[in-house]
């Protein structure tokens, strides 16, 4: 990140977003807390009825299967537990977040949220059918993959006087939209998303999802194995998610595939395999419409 | 976009529109790697638009509700419709439209993920056996296209994000 003054600005325009959904952000930072209780999170997401009503419906959605329904906010922090709850606090929280216009990506309202879940659903799939035994890593993707772009909520400002500049450099010097981005404003989405990400206490798992989505080949040195699976996932999973035009904006499929995935992951790279879990990932989309309802 | 009375048909991957009522928008959003193919025949006053995301069925090792999702199972049943209806190969305008791909800087393994490229030529292969020419192509690049065929004049309005559309 070279550019201070430009680092100021981004908090400056952060602190001033619109919706920002200030109870399950502290919802957030409290499940971090070892010392908070049930009733504690409870208390604290009822004085938000939206939150409330919108937690209720994703805990009685076909995916938890409870055989009963579940009522009242203090049952459903109780069923869920803190790390189903924290889901599907990140699912508001980005629903809330993702689902204005982002106009200097010319994504019109509801684009971005509907990419983001696509991805997500889409990374849920993808650890699972590579790490089937490793159900905390399927949860990491699907988060990771919720807010990897986190930063063109604030950045859109930028990006907006600046796209057709950003688009010369990415296809003059063969540069993802990403890098070009940081060439021209002196960031780019994925730098602006560790603001964000820090503003907000997003955990380090999901700082590693937003910073390095687009080419995991670059994460630091000594990052844990669990971590490195998670972020080439997403990208996988991004790259799927492209393909498939779900809520695109002007940067569109401006990203190359890294490499590091093949060996990360240990996938060959043959077309067969590739074009089968696409079509494995088209089938989601009811999936997708579903939850998508859910948290409407 | 749509003015008046026109009644806009959205078609996603894996379906498929024929009709004759002119009134019809037929309209495509978040065309990418995926494939559009428009027919009309101005004398059946006839069209009809497929959204298609792979090429080839063979690899639907897993669920497989959506089966025109592949070009080769829903080329072949969107001719055999239209032929149904009525159109006459003659005089069918019919245009390819998507097959976007990912960045590629050439080398590597960029080109797995071809499906953009490989929809086109799958494409163009069916057509060609099944007799039919194609008019006009807007294939390839880096970016989604939003594709609306007018029943009213058959053309095909193309549009990119952030940009006017233009009639192809």
């Amino acid at each position: 990140m070279s550019n201070p003054a430009l680092l100021n600005q981004i908090v400056q325009i952060l602190d001033q977003l619109p919706d920002v959904p200030v109870v399950a952000l502290e919802v957030n930072r409290l499940l971090d807390d070892p010392d908070v209780s049930a009733q504690d999170l409870a208390d604290v997401i009822s004085r938000d009825p939206s939150l409330t009503s919108k937690v209720l419906k994703l805990c009685n959605s076909a995916e938890y299967g409870f055989s009963r329904k579940i009522a009242t906010i203090s049952e459903a922090v109780s069923i869920l537990g803190q790390k189903e709850l924290k889901r599907i606090i990140f699912v508001i929280i980005s629903h809330s977040l993702l689902s204005r216009p982002i106009e200097g990506y010319a994504l019109e309202a509801g684009a971005l949220w509907e990419n983001a879940l696509t991805c997500a659903v889409y990374a849920k799939h993808i650890a699972k059918s590579l790490r089937p035994d490793n159900t905390k890593l399927a949860d990491l993707a699907f988060t990771g993959a919720l807010l990897r772009d986190i930063g063109k909520i604030v950045l859109t400002h930028y990006v907006a006087t600046h796209a057709k500049q950003i688009e010369a450099m990415a296809v003059a010097n063969k540069l993802s939209y990403a890098k070009a981005e940081e060439m021209v404003l002196g960031m780019s989405h994925t730098d602006v998303g560790r603001v964000v990400a820090e503003r907000f206490n997003f955990p380090q798992t999901l700082l590693s999802a937003i910073c390095y989505h687009h080419h995991p080949g670059k994460m630091p040195d000594g990052t844990n194995k669990e971590i490195r699976d998670m972020v080439c996932m997403v990208h996988l999973a991004d790259a799927f998610t492209m393909l498939s035009g779900e809520g695109l904006g002007v940067d569109g499929l401006m990203y190359p595939l890294d490499e590091a995935v093949f060996d990360q992951l240990n996938i060959g790279r043959d077309t067969p395999f590739f074009e089968s879990l696409y079509n494995d990932l088209l089938e989601l989309r009811g999936t997708i419409n579903n939850m998508n309802q859910m948290v409407r | 976009m749509v003015a008046g009375a026109k009644k806009e048909i959205l078609i996603s991957i894996g379906e498929l529109h024929i009709s004759k009522n002119p009134t019809e928008v037929m309209k495509a959003t978040r065309v990418a790697s995926s494939i559009v193919v428009t027919v009309y025949d101005p004398q059946a006053a006839l069209g009809g638009l497929v959204h298609m995301g792979l090429p080839d069925s063979r690899m639907a090792t897993g669920n497989n509700d959506l089966p025109y999702k592949f070009v080769d199972v829903a080329l072949p049943h969107f001719i055999e419709s239209l032929a149904a209806k009525g159109l006459n190969k003659q005089y069918a305008v019919v245009n390819i439209i998507g097959g976007s791909q990912l960045f590629n800087f050439g080398g590597g393994s960029g080109n797995i993920l071809n499906v953009g490229t490989r929809n086109a030529i799958t494409t163009r292969t069916i057509l060609s056996r099944n007799g039919l020419q194609v008019a006009k192509t807007d294939t390839g690049g880096n970016k989604p296209r939003t594709v609306q065929l007018e029943m009213d004049t058959g053309q095909v309005l193309i549009s990119f994000p952030g940009q006017v559309g233009h009639y192809l």
